[in-house]
């Protein structure tokens, strides 16, 4: 096992470094350059320009910037915003606890709701309950997540009025920033990026409850007596659980690039809204951040995805 | 179950008019999919959908970009069913225009990815060895690249023109089409009648094109159809995002952009764009999985 994780870990490591230089690559061939800021400045002088180049290290050829950045990365140094001027990963910090609360709420909301949405699809098959969710996660991967987010604005903040608009916390009030405050705002976004992940892991969940209960054991253990019950949740479930593990474990990085999307609708503070103002103001090293935060989780999650389904199944070889 | 009572009928009346007793598999999974109501159901609303924008777009009255300031949000009125946006532009005949962008885009990003992933699937699968896990390992990189941000990156920096867009989403989605292919090829080409074409001296290129290909066809149309309502929704996540379609060409994602503003005052505006893009979707994602259940006799239910 730790010989079949220490492989996976090793070829793990060349796939990152291919993307770093796929993403590297393409936002070097950005039009703008973040000097053309300074150069706006009619008092800076030739030689002040030639100064911020050679601090931000924007003299040397591509691929010595790469290494340069490379090495940066690994050493926890990964450079300095060209607005704010502050360093990169401090200003990710600041955002990342935001999305994490968005996109983790997204994540249990979805698990809570998609499983035993899909498990009483399949047991109920082709009753009516069945047609109805089966509709709904067909409505539900079939619509636009930003459009429903909107939706949801139109009807519950400009109609109904229940609930806040956008923002993280209300701007006055007496409870500005409590929990409850921050709980009303956390409604909406949460919802809204947890949508397509109920419909399709219910979806996942109903068709793999259905094939295994159509396999031999199930039949063994209806045989012998055993009550539907404790058929479906001692026999069946489990052995269902198991490839939705990996499927949930392969969409978590999708949950949090997908709050980039969420955060613009509601206008949550986080990594989202932060990627699209550096994306605005072609802030480089924040991009390159953000991108790599991204890439990491994916090749993290494919790993963990992995080593989970072979621990799982023992059927597996590895 | 249709070819049985036929054969029944064929045998009690033997003197009568001969009905075919044999379907081909094409045949069969035509008389399948019209037996699946959603499918047809699919099928349907493209029709209505794909008439409705083109038609639409020969018949309006008005250009989908003429900004007239007397109608800013107009309310919905004999002239303008729908209403007009903030800068006083009839919405229907946006809705109807950015319907002929967004539509062209997704057919077109699907139609790429599956050629794109239909290659690289069918020589890693052919070929096997070191030219499989060169594929492979190909597939990987682009399914481990972070795509919504990346492409939003992409947009931002090329402005693109609506072709990039489709070169550019079709460029992250063929992983998936490559995958099925490349599997199928695994199958296929251990089984007797490729054998038997290899036998009597056929090239490789015609063992792919003639044998292989039509016989991976089916599972590729599947993934292609459930491909453009994902390309449609991609489409109109970049466009609102400011990163997709370029105003004023109307898209149905930047008119849901525009939307954000005006849906307070005006909500068919942000209502509309939304609508079409989710009957679209819908309808693709019906065709899809009828076609699926149609296609695979195996795994209908």
């Amino acid at each position: 096992m730790l010989k079949y994780i220490i492989k996976r870990v090793l070829k793990a490591i060349p796939m990152l470094l291919a993307v770093s230089i796929v993403i590297y690559a393409l936002l070097q061939a950005m039009p703008g350059d973040p000097i053309d800021m300074y150069l706006e400045n009619p008092s800076a002088t030739p030689e002040a320009i030639e100064a911020i180049k050679k601090a931000y290290g924007l003299d040397q050829p591509v691929h010595i910037q790469y290494l340069n950045w490379l090495k940066g990365i690994v050493t926890g140094d990964w450079g300095r915003s060209f607005m704010s001027r502050r360093p990169v990963l401090e200003l990710i910090g600041e955002k990342l606890a935001p999305t994490l609360q968005l996109s983790g709420t997204a994540f249990l909301i979805a698990l809570v709701i998609a499983i035993p949405l899909g498990i009483s699809g399949a047991i109920r098959k082709g009753k009516f309950f069945d047609n109805a969710t089966s509709t709904m996660t067909f409505l539900g991967i079939s619509m636009p997540a930003f459009w429903f987010g909107m939706m949801l604005q139109l009807l519950f903040a400009v109609q109904l009025q229940w609930l806040p608009t956008a923002g993280r916390t209300s701007l006055t009030g007496g409870d500005v920033g409590s929990f409850t405050d921050v709980l009303r705002h956390l409604i909406m976004p949460s919802i809204v990026l947890s949508l397509i992940y109920i419909a399709s892991w219910a979806r996942y969940a109903r068709s793999n409850f259905i094939e295994v209960l159509n396999q031999d054991y199930i039949r063994t253990a209806r045989a012998k007596g055993l009550r539907e019950k404790t058929v479906y949740t001692v026999h069946a479930l489990r052995n269902a659980l198991i490839p939705l593990v990996t499927v949930v474990m392969l969409d978590i990085p999708a949950i949090f690039s997908g709050a980039v999307v969420t955060e613009t609708v509601f206008a949550w503070p986080g990594m989202g809204s932060f990627f699209n103002d550096a994306l605005n103001k072609q802030d480089f090293p924040v991009l390159m951040g953000i991108l790599m935060i991204n890439a990491v989780l994916v090749i993290v999650s494919n790993l963990i995805a992995d080593i989970l389904y072979a621990i799982l199944d023992p059927r597996i070889k590895y | 179950m249709s070819l049985f009572t036929s054969r029944k009928k064929a045998a009690e009346n033997v003197a009568g008019p001969a009905e075919p007793l044999v379907r081909t598999p094409t045949q069969q999974a035509w008389i399948r999919f019209r037996k699946n109501q959603l499918a047809m159901a699919g099928a349907g609303m493209l029709v209505v959908l794909v008439l409705f924008v083109f038609v639409g777009c020969l018949v309006t009255p008005y250009d989908p970009d003429m900004v007239d300031l007397t109608l800013i949000r107009a309310k919905p009125s004999a002239g303008h069913w729908l209403g007009c946006d903030d800068l006083g532009r009839d919405l229907l005949t946006r809705l109807l225009f950015g319907g002929r962008i967004s539509l062209a885009v997704g057919l077109a990003s699907a139609l790429l990815s599956m050629t794109l992933g239909s290659f690289i699937g069918a020589i890693a699968g052919f070929f096997g060895g070191w030219v499989d896990s060169l594929m492979m390992q190909l597939t990987d990189l682009v399914l481990t690249i972070p795509s919504l941000p990346l492409l939003m990156v992409v947009g931002a920096v090329f402005k693109p023109s609506p072709m990039f867009l489709v070169v550019m989403i079709s460029v992250l989605n063929w992983t998936k089409t490559a995958r099925l292919v490349r599997s199928r090829f695994l199958t296929l080409r251990t089984l007797d009648y490729t054998k038997a074409a290899r036998a009597i001296g056929a090239k490789d290129g015609r063992i792919i094109l003639h044998h292989l290909l039509p016989n991976s066809l089916g599972a590729i149309i599947v993934t292609a159809t459930l491909a453009v309502g994902r390309s449609i929704i991609m489409e109109s996540t970049l466009s609102y995002l400011g990163c997709g379609i370029n105003p004023p060409t109307a898209s149905w994602g930047n008119m849901l952009q525009g939307a954000q503003s005006t849906m307070t005052t005006a909500p068919l505006t942000a209502i509309a764009p939304g609508a079409m893009i989710l009957l679209t979707v819908l309808a693709f994602n019906f065709l899809g999985d009828g076609l699926d259940d149609a296609i695979d006799p195996k795994r209908s239910r």
